[in-house]
């Protein structure tokens, strides 16, 4: 098959990316009216509150998996992380450990689920895709045979008000949401770091002869995904009141198909923070538009499964369109 | 319509025109049967194009092929590998994990019937009888993964041959060979013309063309200059075609104060270096020449901190120094312009200004932020100063040509404010014209105090610029040699011991 | 080519020595009988039930259903592949089955069988449609077919399925003169066609080619599409196969079987010498690991080690896995 080379200048890249928002603005905003007009408790202010919610804790996770991504690897085993910290941090809890400690040992252990990974990846050398399935299973197991199975409920003010505090009528998760998104952002966007990760993706062999310390790049972002993920787990523990070590599961899909959807690609160096707001957006959108219509939870699972494909081959066929 | 004479291939008027830019403009060539035809030309004369046309890749907007005669038309790879063509890259494109008869006969593997079972036996022994009708020992069974560059150039040679390649186009086949490899290529293709293959042989080495082709087709800007007999022509005007001007001596001359010693390596041992000690003065360009195997580039790789040093030292300015990672490097201000720009020296989907400040990232603000008017400024310095074409800052640099990559590079470490630059092949794949100026930089750089080391095998090359040559054989340093006592005899002897 | 390759660089750590031991022969397989040999003596001395003829053969019969499975990942895999839906896809054909042999009045059982296959081999082929056609990553598109599928298995699936088939029951739970498992001979049949086939055809040595090197095997004429659907697709045939073997073990064709067999099946196929780019590869590895996975998991029962922790030890056991792979795969030192 002949081809034509295209003399790619980074601003035809840019126009390329912008169209591809629009879809998935366009996208978003028909869904939106789709379940504004056919469930009546679609736009309550309450179910409103919940989208938001769930979408802050999961939001959380995404951006900072966006920027491990960005660098060229992946984290499968936020799941897992999740429920991991969900049941640590309810088994504390029910020893009557202090909230802030809670809080505070649940970070930690999300900093060490980032070491373990980061160390398999950077240091042994293992494709992330099946170290993080591998220590998914792990983190997921503990979880189990921490609390044997069964729940744990959780009550605490300060893990309370981490998934159900307001301030001034706004969730606190999609404060914290908004935190960890904006510094993501400007991490990505506007900082030295976020650059030498860009660099790590696109080429880390170049990254690495020009003395940025690429190992590092690539630990440091699975320290900050294991932590993300661990708060994210302390605010899901806190929206469901309960430690499960069920919790998290089947996220890995929800999340990875948000970002790919906002046009970060698996290989490294593309992607932008903002296109995973988009991918997350859509993501609970549907989710959350779905299970108003009262949809069970499996067809929600295979509605998720098709949009990711779906989505992520319209980008296929119109980068091959161009050719 | 049909043209019988003697003619195997024939490309008449083809033009091909990219949005932007004419990158063949009514260029016409031929090929006699068994013929070595060398192709000359800068980067961007439109070489790699045309022999994309001819391959297939590219679909051409006007003219004609003529296939020994035929008119032809090859709107895939496929059909023109049909009509006889094979096109050796210098990226050997290899099945690594199979063994060297599977890469010759991947895809169309004799089987006998019924049933269409594999016959390893008569695979294996096929492969063997084609190998040595070209000269070649190798077993059939070695896993293509242990062999050298050289060796697999042979199979992916003797794979062509298999298919019944009648014109063989080879693309800077000796980038990556020893002296003694591309006399065996020689030998190799001398073989080929003798059972009738015809081949075309694309080169910057003006004394490879002089040695192995029997006529030499110019081309320049996307035009051809002309077709002579390379036993009537010479070197100047061959240039003077490629560049279009006079160039009675491509390299510089200088003679600049040197002044006190800047890097001492002291016996350094590491993985390919034996035992290695030489001084480094400040003002002045170091060449180091060597064959492949030399060590040349693991004495680089240990000196930029990618190799641990395992006994020796280093000392930069007086102090010792330890490095062992190439932020360390940098730090001591020792830049890198790495041997394979593409694979370890860019960052292909960044920008041309991202890549000149990826070693000094650092510098591009105050707290953690980028200032992105510092960069675009800084990008815009180095853009002006070493005279980097380019659509812009924001170009994507694989958009970029080679020369002008190579550029880049260099820009980056000057960025970052490297006394000390290690060139590895800095012209490797480079055209005349920007070879020139990257050797004036280089000048302007030590006029201004920093110090080179070249690492080359371009004789000439080093030869002309280098104010020092130190010879590498087998991981150890063979001779000295100052500018004015340095022949090219003595040089190669030196790096064959 | 010695200057690009070098290990020597690599600062030795006392613990890497031993690894290093395993991971530097090109085939794994010595390696892994060692390995296995070792695992067998720690077991029985922890336990005196291990090595007797009841537990082999509870442990080769166990075996089955990821020996199945992993035979048709391995394929996916040496082109380069990956199959993340096989749970789902033999969950779906159990499901189906099931209901298909509780009907009033049920289609006959091979017919059955066969309608099971075919299910498999369709779901396969959509995977490498979506895979070679559209360009999608395989791990994304396997990733989605995976929830997709596992949705429909809900979606299908009744109340109360249960397998009263002696046939089918027979199938999975059967033994030659009480020793010898069905689904051994079954496994064994399988490698051994499946040896011969990428050995001894075209297809399968251009199996090993697309996985080298994808470019060049196009540009030699291999039909690169062609031969990735036909992976998948037979992947997807022994996903039907492995379905029909669950099935028939546990009686029944429950929605939620073969949920999370991926990551077992991983571990087995990249232990045996699989390597996760691809081109690399063989069924006597793959069988010595599975025998090595299986035991593993039958050790931790015998050893009455507790249900969740066994989750971790197969985590684990994957994590060892691919380091090891990563370690013994390591074409160019990894500085970075």
């Amino acid at each position: 098959m002949a081809d034509n080379p295209v003399p790619s200048s980074l601003k035809r890249e840019r126009k390329f990316y912008l169209s591809n928002t629009l879809i998935l603005f366009i996208v978003l905003i028909v869904m939106v009216l789709l379940f504004s007009f056919t469930s009546k408790s679609f736009h309550s202010v309450y179910n409103l509150v919940s989208m938001l919610s769930n979408l802050s804790f999961i939001g959380i996770v995404a951006a900072v998996l966006t920027i491990v991504m960005i660098a060229g690897e992946i984290d499968f085993s936020i799941g897992g992380n999740i429920g991991l910290t969900s049941c640590v941090a309810a088994f504390l809890l029910d020893r009557g450990i202090n909230g802030w400690l809670v809080i505070l040992i649940c970070l930690i252990m999300g900093l060490a689920i980032g070491v373990f990974n980061g160390f398999l990846v950077t240091n042994v050398g293992v494709n992330s895709i099946i170290a993080t399935i591998g220590t998914m299973s792990i983190w997921r197991g503990l979880a189990f045979t921490l609390t044997d199975g069964k729940s744990i409920l959780a009550i605490n003010p300060v893990i309370d008000y981490l998934g159900r505090g307001t301030v001034f009528k706004i969730p606190f998760p999609v404060i914290l949401f908004a935190i960890v998104f904006g510094v993501c952002y400007l991490v990505m966007d506007h900082s030295k770091w976020g650059r030498k990760v860009y660099a790590t993706g696109v080429n880390p062999m170049a990254a690495y002869l020009s003395g940025i310390n690429v190992k590092k790049v690539k630990f440091v972002s699975f320290i900050f995904c294991g932590m993300a993920a661990a708060l994210g787990g302390l605010i899901l523990t806190s929206l469901t009141a309960v430690g499960m070590p069920q919790h998290g599961m089947g996220l890995e899909l929800t999340i990875i198909s948000a970002i790919v959807l906002g046009g970060t690609a698996l290989g490294g160096g593309k992607g932008k923070i903002l296109g995973t707001l988009v991918g997350i957006l859509i993501l609970s959108v549907l989710y959350n538009g779905l299970t108003m219509l009262n949809v069970y939870y499996y067809y929600v699972q295979i509605a998720q499964g098709a949009v990711l494909v779906a989505v992520v081959s319209t980008y296929e066929i119109r980068q091959k369109k161009r050719y | 319509m049909a043209k019988n004479d003697g003619l195997i291939l024939k490309m008449e008027n083809i033009t091909k025109t990219f949005p932007g830019v004419v990158a063949l403009d009514n260029v016409s060539i031929d090929l006699r049967k068994g013929e070595v035809l060398g192709i000359l030309g800068e980067n961007g004369a439109g070489k790699s194009t045309l022999i994309k046309i001819l391959a297939g890749n590219y679909i051409k907007d006007s003219g004609s092929t003529y296939i020994d005669g035929v008119k032809k038309e090859f709107k895939s790879p496929a059909e023109a590998m049909a009509s006889g063509i094979r096109v050796i890259y210098q990226e050997l494109n290899t099945l690594d994990n199979l063994t060297v008869a599977e890469n010759i006969f991947v895809g169309e593997q004799i089987t006998t019937t019924p049933f269409k079972i594999i016959n390893w036996k008569e695979i294996n022994s096929k492969a063997k009888e084609l190998l040595q009708h070209l000269g070649a020992n190798l077993d059939p069974n070695i896993i293509m993964e242990d062999l050298t560059i050289s060796d697999k150039q042979v199979v992916e040679i003797t794979k062509a041959i298999s298919k019944k390649a009648t014109i063989l186009v080879m693309d800077e086949p000796t980038a990556a060979l020893s002296e003694g490899e591309t006399q065996s290529l020689f030998k190799l293709i001398r073989r080929l013309k003798e059972s009738g293959v015809s081949v075309i042989y694309i080169s910057h080495r003006l004394k490879e063309i002089f040695e192995i082709t029997d006529r030499v087709t110019v081309l320049r800007d996307g035009k051809k200059i002309a077709t002579v007999d390379t036993l009537r022509t010479d070197n100047d005007e061959l240039i003077t075609m490629m560049v279009g001007r006079n160039i009675k001596d491509m390299y510089p001359k200088r003679e600049l104060p040197i002044g006190e010693v800047i890097m001492e390596v002291n016996n350094l041992v590491a993985e390919g270096v034996k035992d290695v000690s030489f001084n480094l003065k400040k003002g002045e360009i170091l060449g180091i020449f060597g064959l492949l195997g030399s060590g040349r580039t693991h004495l680089v790789r240990t000196l930029f901190g990618v190799n641990s040093v395992k006994k020796g030292e280093i000392k930069v300015n007086g102090k010792k120094i330890t490095i062992r990672h190439p932020k360390q490097a940098k730090d001591n201000n020792i830049g890198l312009v790495p041997l394979d720009r593409k694979a370890d020296g860019l960052a292909l989907f960044l920008g041309v200004k991202e890549n000149i400040t990826l070693a000094n990232i650092e510098d591009l603000g105050n707290g953690f932020l980028i200032k992105k008017q510092v960069e675009r400024e800084k990008a815009r310095n180095w853009i002006s100063n070493l005279n980097i074409k380019t659509p812009g800052i924001d170009t994507v640099v694989s958009s970029v040509s080679g020369g002008n990559q190579q550029k880049v590079v260099l820009a980056r470490w000057l960025e970052s404010g490297s006394k000390i630059i290690i060139l590895n092949e800095p012209t490797r794949g480079i055209d005349v014209g920007t070879k020139i100026e990257i050797y004036r930089i280089m000048r302007d750089l030590c006029e201004d105090g920093s110090s080179i080391i070249m690492v080359s095998s371009e004789l000439p090359e080093v030869l002309s610029i280098a104010d020092r040559i130190l010879v590498m054989s087998k991981g150890r340093i063979t001779s000295e040699f100052s500018r004015k006592e340095a022949n090219e005899e003595e040089l190669l002897q030196s790096a064959c011991i | 080519m010695t200057s690009l390759n070098s290990k020597s660089a690599v600062r030795k750590s006392w613990w890497k020595k031993p690894i290093r031991i395993f991971t530097q022969n090109k085939t794994p397989t010595p390696s892994l009988i060692v390995i296995y040999i070792i695992m067998v003596g720690i077991f029985s001395i922890f336990s005196r039930n291990y090595l007797t003829l009841t537990n082999y053969k509870s442990i080769f019969n166990n075996l089955a259903v990821f020996g199945i499975l992993s035979a048709g990942v391995a394929i996916v895999m040496v082109a380069g592949g990956f199959d993340l839906s096989i749970g789902s896809i033999a969950g779906f054909v159990g499901v189906v089955s099931t209901m298909l042999m509780m009907q009033e009045n049920p289609l006959p059982t091979p017919i059955i069988i066969i309608i099971a296959l075919c299910i498999g081999i369709a779901f396969g082929l959509i995977n490498g449609l979506i895979i070679t056609k559209i360009g999608i990553n395989p791990i994304i598109t396997t990733l989605g077919t995976l929830a997709v599928i596992r949705g429909c298995c809900y979606f299908w699936a009744l109340e109360n399925l249960r397998i009263y088939n002696t046939f089918w029951l027979k199938i999975g739970r059967n033994f030659i003169g009480n020793f010898l498992p069905y689904t051994t001979i079954y496994i064994i049949v399988i490698y051994i066609i499946l040896t011969l086939m990428l050995k001894f055809t075209r297809f399968g040595r251009n199996l090993y080619a697309v996985g080298g090197n994808e470019d060049l095997a196009r540009l030699a004429g291999i039909n690169v599409d062609g031969i990735k659907i036909l992976s998948y697709a037979i992947s997807g045939f022994f996903c039907g196969l492995g379905g029909i073997v669950l099935s028939s073990q546990l009686g029944s064709g429950r929605p939620e079987y073969g949920t999370g067999a991926e990551l077992e099946v991983l571990t087995i196929v990249v232990l045996g010498g699989v390597a996760v780019g691809g081109g690399k590869g063989n069924y006597l590895g793959t069988f010595i690991a599975l025998v090595i996975i299986g035991s593993i998991s039958n050790g931790l029962v015998l050893l009455n080690v507790p249900i969740f922790l066994r989750m971790v030890v197969k985590g684990a056991l994957l994590v060892l896995a691919i380091s090891i792979d990563a370690l013994r795969n390591r074409k160019r030192l990894k500085l970075y």
